[in-house]
């Protein structure tokens, strides 16, 4: 299961031009994403984690392509042959839509407050033109009592409004599985939502995920849902992968120094542990026309002249497949 | 700021040049010619048309219509030939001025404050009461309701003088022009805003209610006394009077045309403004009512009405270009329906352009005193 | 899986949630006594409407009370005040004042209802495409509203009035065309961009759905609150302007309030200096009401779909 590729991420970027005057072309661009590469398996949750404003919601909607990258390639390995997502354009994209979905952060933006359930999640299948009336009807139905909106019949002409923060959140959850995607990007789907409810919804993926056999890319700020939920973690830092390993490898042996500090600032339930503190100075910053230098050397506390004077580090395989980009590990 | 000002007004530009040629085409799309109106001999006729430039090709004539316009060179009226359709315009725009400005300004300040109040004691009478009174005046047929004010108060109850600009038995002999007067009344008012104005800012800084009220009222009467004063001692005092009282009805009918709806946008922007967390916050603070009302709720409600007042400008000046016909209160309202009634081409597109400049200089007031009170306008989207 | 929701059941489930849904936005329109009041005139108003061509059938004797050519022979002098006959009295033409006063109610309706549509037509397709597509499409879209904004509707068409006589159905198209291009596409072009940025829309892209589907389901509906209002507001706009325009003899010559106004002004100068109030009062009162009506109706919109202006 972990050889064969379903995702293969290779150098994507995405630029973002910065509006400067009112005549003038820009030429500062925000570095959102750049160079990124990476893997993702069949059948595995790789999760990506950082702080907001990294750059990781901007992958997800690229890998969706809800947006369209700058430079790169996302080869998709669908049953029937292999697409590269940047460039799919109409029909072959309605197609890829049915591959792929996406479960958004804010449960009460992601559903059309002016359409009922039924109309909400049937929506896909609607689209593209799967199934008669009936058939749409009964598979919704199966769907909410799967993602435990039951009974069916009692939410199915309901409105967004009328359901909890939870409750919507698995109705996102019903939307992105109806048309039976084999990729789904999910963009901190219970950051959101109340920590009693966070759990069930976390466990409702994960069942999805082993019953359906669904590949997530789960983006969270929050290395322990990252933990739960994912078999590897890549962590992102404006716009880079800076470090990329199995889960409990990259917990706990972290090697770049942004994981080990991101790591220090996860509270342990323990008051004797005692550990030596990461020291970051600052706080994140655009990436507007970055300087060809490590991304991370103006907060980093080990950095030299070397990481000064040279380009990103490349990502660098340190042995059990724990990748790291850095200069000084 | 400077660059969403200087943005601002390049868009203003753009859009004021197009504005201009859609009125060439509007004029171009007529199915025939200006000259045709006239019924004149051959040779006039030719001379109409050269003089209109009617006998040039079409680009030229566009040409010569844009450079007229940004040298502010509107051509000549036809029923004051030969005067310049800007000289004709310029006289009046005092008179326009002298009605619309105070209306609009107390039509403005009394519509927020109402608006004010009836939201703040939300449910009752008075906020169906002032409603109705409001929408029914705001949705009053302009020609008609001067007409009834004319009735009843200059004819029935004769309690002010109605029609025209001035008593000519009072002007008999005067030592100066109307419009001399009227200039002179248009910067005391002015003056009497930006005293106002000036005091209020000088004395938001005194913490006791009660002398800050007595501070204010104090200055308001002493800035009125000195008007009044002023005008005593010029000599021309009862002539200003003649032309105040003469403009009690005409400014009257505006004003109620106008308030209504600056009252109702004010009113639902103040229960809008209402339910935000910072007003409970306020509240838990133990702050007044009035403070909350006037500090916390009117002050962001506010700025969903001067929006609003942008798009609503446009419609108090047409009410008081309306209401200056009924009262034959000689200005540009005056000027147009002259001109349309002896078909002056020329004087009717420099109104029209006038209009134009007046409402685009409107907005892009507004624009800029909501970008300084509200910053998130000032950025464009996705900063 | 049991609990299967059939399709023939389905519609009643459809209607209950409709009910619950548009429920509570009637019941809390209904709740406003503005409203009400807004909503019964406009009632009133239709009946009148409808009423002339019933009574005209049926009591009015067409000589004495046709709008336009009737004349009373028996009461002068003209204009008369009410009697028991011509319960509005007549004007100094010797018509009667009730009857042209239902035609023109008729005009208004008819007025207001043709430049409402045309205006919401344009600022969707205009306001709808700037805000949705963005770029190139805004900047070109919005270069036309702006020049529009700087065109007040009553100005321009007083002016259209002198070199072309306008009939009423082409004074209410000027009209929408003037404000649907101007002030409201400007306002359908920023709650489009704020509906546009929201993830729904995302999440129907990713469902596959283009352009069409996503602005015909998701788009469109989003706008219709703000649609109704400003539909309901042209409408006071557009039988204002009317009423102005036929009042100063701008129009080809038809029956509406603004020409009886007219009609009625001229009475107090040609015939008594005391003036014939009965002319000009149920015309203005007319209007006044018809356009409070509409207004009061656009305003408790605005209140009901504006979810923050709820009464809590």
């Amino acid at each position: 299961m972990r050889d064969e590729i379903l995702v293969d991420i290779q150098h994507l970027s995405k630029l973002y031009p910065v509006e400067t005057g009112f005549f003038t072309r820009t030429n500062l661009f925000v570095h959102a994403v750049s160079d990124l590469n990476l893997q993702i398996y069949r059948g595995e949750s790789v999760g990506l984690v950082g702080e907001s404003g990294c750059g990781k919601t901007t992958t997800g909607k690229l890998l969706v392509r809800l947006i369209d990258p700058t430079e790169g390639k996302i080869a998709f390995h669908a049953e029937d042959g292999v697409v590269d997502v940047a460039t799919l354009r109409g029909k072959a994209l309605k197609r890829f839509r049915r591959n792929v979905q996406m479960i958004f952060q804010d449960p009460y933006e992601s559903l059309n407050p002016r359409m009922t359930i039924y109309d909400t999640v049937a929506e896909p299948l609607d689209v593209q033109g799967i199934g008669t009336l009936p058939e749409r009807e009964e598979r919704v139905a199966e769907l909410l009592e799967t993602v435990g909106l039951t009974p069916a019949s009692s939410f199915m002409f309901r409105y967004p409004h009328e359901l909890s923060g939870g409750q919507r959140q698995r109705v996102a959850i019903a939307r992105a599985l109806v048309v039976e995607p084999t990729f789904v990007v999910a963009d901190e789907p219970t950051s959101m939502l109340d920590v009693s409810v966070r759990t069930g919804v976390m466990q409702l993926m994960q069942e999805l995920a082993d019953k359906l056999g669904v590949t997530y890319l789960y983006i969270t700020h929050d290395l322990a849902v990252a933990r739960y939920m994912c078999q590897r973690i890549a962590v992102m830092y404006l716009g880079k992968m800076v470090e990329l390993a199995e889960t409990e490898e990259l917990l706990h042996h972290p090697q770049h120094p942004y994981t080990r500090a991101l790591l220090s600032a996860v509270p342990v339930p323990d008051p004797t542990y005692k550990r030596k503190p990461m020291e970051i100075k600052g706080g994140i910053s655009k990436p507007i026309n970055p300087p060809p230098r490590c991304r991370f050397y103006e907060r980093c506390p080990i950095a030299d002249d070397f990481c000064r004077d040279n380009d990103h580090p490349p990502l660098e395989d340190k042995g059990g497949n724990h990748f790291v980009a850095c200069y000084k590990v | 700021m400077a660059r969403f000002v200087l943005r601002r007004l390049v868009r203003g530009a753009v859009a004021l040049l197009l504005f201009q040629t859609l009125i060439f085409a509007l004029v171009q799309a007529l199915p025939y010619d200006f000259s045709a109106f006239f019924i004149v001999s051959p040779s006039l006729r030719a001379f109409i048309r050269e003089e209109l430039g009617l006998d040039r090709p079409l680009w030229e004539q566009y040409a010569r219509w844009m450079w007229g316009f940004v040298r502010l060179d509107l051509g000549r009226s036809f029923l004051y030939w030969p005067a310049p359709v800007s000289r004709v315009i310029l006289s009046r725009l005092p008179r326009t001025l002298l009605l619309f400005l105070p209306a609009a300004v107390l039509a403005y300040l009394f519509g927020i404050w109402l608006g004010k109040e009836i939201a703040w004691r939300r449910g009752g009478m008075l906020e169906v009461g002032a409603s109705l009174f409001s929408v029914a005046a705001y949705t009053s047929f302009a020609p008609w309701l001067g007409f009834v004010l004319l009735n009843v108060f200059g004819w029935y109850l004769r309690w002010l003088p109605y029609q025209r600009l001035v008593n000519p038995n009072v002007w008999f002999n005067a030592p100066v022009t109307v419009d001399r007067v009227l200039i002179g009344l248009l910067g005391t008012g002015g003056g009497l805003f930006a005293g106002g104005l000036g005091l209020w800012w000088a004395t938001r800084r005194i913490t006791d209610p009660l002398l800050r009220r007595a501070a204010r009222i104090g200055g308001l009467t002493a800035l009125g006394v000195a008007a009044w004063m002023g005008w005593n001692a010029s000599g021309i005092g009862p002539l200003a009077a003649d032309v105040l009282a003469h403009l009690v009805l005409p400014l009257g009918t505006v004003f109620l045309l106008s308030f209504g709806e600056t009252m109702m946008t004010m009113r639902a922007a103040m229960l809008d403004s209402l339910r935000e967390d910072y007003v409970l916050t306020a509240r838990a603070k133990g702050l007044p009512g009035r403070v909350i009302r006037d500090r916390h709720v009117a002050r962001n409600a506010i700025l969903p009405v001067l929006a609003r007042l942008a798009l609503s400008l446009p419609f108090v000046l047409v009410g008081s270009l309306v209401v200056e016909r009924v009262f034959m209160w000689h200005a540009m309202g005056q000027a147009l329906f002259d001109a349309i009634e002896f078909q002056d081409i020329p004087v009717i597109l420099g109104i029209l352009s006038v209009v134009g400049v007046l409402v685009l200089l409107a907005h892009i007031v507004l624009d800029v005193l909501y970008a300084w009170l509200d910053p998130r306008v000032r950025y464009p989207r996705g900063e | 899986m049991a609990a299967m929701v059939g399709v023939r059941r389905a519609w009643k489930q459809r209607m209950a949630a409709w009910q619950r849904r548009w429920g509570t936005e009637v019941g809390l329109f209904l709740r406003q006594p503005l409203a009400l009041i807004g909503l019964a005139l406009i009632g009133v108003f239709g009946l009148m409407a409808l009423a002339h061509p019933v009574l005209m059938a049926t009591v009015w004797n067409r000589a004495r009370f046709d709008p336009i050519v009737g004349y009373d022979a028996s009461q002068t002098p003209h204009p008369h005040p009410p009697t028991p006959q011509h319960l509005l009295g007549t004007d100094g033409f010797g018509r009667d004042v009730l009857s042209q006063l239902l035609v023109g109610t008729r005009v208004s309706f008819g007025v207001g209802l043709i430049a409402a549509a045309v205006a919401v037509l344009l600022s969707v397709l205009l306001g709808g495409t700037a805000g949705y597509f963005g770029g190139w499409a805004d900047a070109a879209l919005m270069g036309v509203a702006d020049v529009f904004v700087l065109m007040p509707p009553p100005v321009v068409l007083l002016i259209f009035g002198l070199l072309l006589r306008l009939n009423w159905p082409m004074v209410a198209l000027s009209y929408g065309v003037l404000s649907g291009l101007g002030a409201q596409a400007v306002v359908v072009k920023s709650h489009t961009l704020v509906l546009r940025n929201r993830s729904f829309i995302e999440a129907a892209r990713l469902a596959g759905g283009g352009h069409f589907h996503i602005l015909r389901k998701h788009i469109l509906p989003g706008l219709m609150p703000l649609l109704a209002a400003h539909a309901v507001f042209t409408v006071v706009g557009a039988v204002l302007t009317e009423s102005l325009l036929s009042f100063f003899s701008r129009t080809t010559y038809y029956l509406s309030w603004g020409s009886m106004i007219w009609m009625g002004q001229q009475s107090f100068r040609w015939f008594t200096l005391e003036g014939q109030w009965h002319v000009i009062l149920p015309p203005a009162f007319a209007l006044m009401g018809f356009c409070s009506a509409f207004y009061l109706v656009g305003r408790a919109l605005d209140e009901v779909f504006n979810p923050r202006l709820r009464r809590v």
